[in-house]
């Protein structure tokens, strides 16, 4: 019981940290590929731009269509998977179903940084 | 190999439209809906049915806590390095898996006698969907398969409350999603930074007491 109570924390911990900073991500890596192609001047040595510099609608706009797409493809697994794995859950016990769930969990938020890294590379160089 | 990966991001020409691949890993195991359903359903199977709703009400109380403390905490790392919450944040969710291995097994075992006990339960509180909620887990064939899940369709639909109840869970999710773009909408209105917007929401302040 008090083992389920401390996965719910480090997991909402765990969320809380992400969502906020992801948003940041997506708009450094927009905001930096908007002023390479508009005015490479702001764009200083690391890559980087301040970050009020890009509250503007072109750099918003393709933030929150990334945002919001990936909600989008989210939500298709989310939507037809629960079913068979809760079926599978019932049968052969919630365990395994739970660490598995977690673990694509985990992946998910890697590989987006992974890719994230990658374009960051890609935008320097 | 991450050569290949960097070639044909590179060739594709959306960058950033690359990160809408992750969620091809939540075919791994369903994602993070199935990971909340199951937990709540390993904490119903091991709370006794009277004080289950006290329970759950502790369990979903932990969500608003780590909602409250951890925002603050989030907003400083920005300040330092947008990768240092993000790199933490993988980091918690690989520890949640570890603390996950050590759970132990709930799932009931099938013994007659609590079978009628449930079945007493459900024909008190419903009085028309007794039939489909009794479960036939020894039988694994896909026919069976379907008339299970209808059952626990028609369970959902027929009673009214519950349906209610089911929307109420929609609404509320709208609502989470809705928070999410806030971040974004905020931060652009009042010309924040995301680190300050991370740092002033405080809804669960409100909700916690509730």
């Amino acid at each position: 019981m008090l083992l389920c109570i401390v996965l719910a924390v480090v997991s909402d911990v765990g969320e809380s940290l992400y969502a906020a900073p992801r948003v940041r991500l997506f708009e450094s890596v927009a905001c930096t590929r908007y002023y390479l192609r508009h005015d490479p001047s702001l764009v200083d040595r690391a890559g980087s731009v301040p970050e009020r510099l890009c509250k503007i609608d072109s750099v918003q706009d393709k933030v929150a269509s990334v945002v919001g797409w990936q909600y989008f493809f989210d939500a298709i697994p989310a939507i037809l998977l629960p079913i068979p794995y809760g079926y599978v859950a019932d049968l052969r016990g919630r365990k395994w179903i739970l660490v598995l769930a977690l673990v694509g969990y985990t992946l998910s938020w890697a590989s987006t940084l992974f890719f994230v890294r990658i374009t960051n590379v890609l935008f320097t160089i | 190999m991450i050569l290949t990966i960097f070639s044909q991001v590179g060739v594709l020409h959306l960058p950033l439209n690359a990160v809408w691949l992750s969620s091809l890993f939540f075919i791994i195991g369903g994602g993070p809906t199935t990971g909340t359903t199951l937990l709540t359903t390993v904490v119903a199977d091991v709370v006794p049915a009277e004080v289950r709703s006290t329970v759950f009400f502790y369990r979903f109380c932990t969500d608003l806590v780590a909602d409250l403390i951890v925002p603050p905490i989030t907003s400083i790392l920005m300040h330092k390095n947008t990768w240092i919450p993000l790199l933490l944040a993988v980091a918690f969710q690989g520890l949640s898996v570890i603390v996950a291995l050590g759970l132990p097994e709930t799932l009931p075992v099938v013994d007659p006698k609590r079978f009628g006990e449930d079945a007493d339960v459900i024909s008190s509180e419903s009085t028309r969907s007794e039939q489909a909620e009794i479960p036939s887990k020894s039988d694994g064939r896909w026919g069976s398969w379907i008339t299970r899940n209808k059952g626990s369709f028609d369970f959902v639909i027929k009673d009214r409350a519950l349906s209610a109840l089911v929307f109420t869970f929609l609404n509320s999710k709208v609502g989470r999603q809705a928070a999410n773009m806030l971040f974004q909408y905020v931060s652009k209105r009042y010309g924040w930074t995301l680190a300050q917007v991370s740092l002033y929401s405080l809804d669960p302040l409100v909700r916690m007491p509730i």
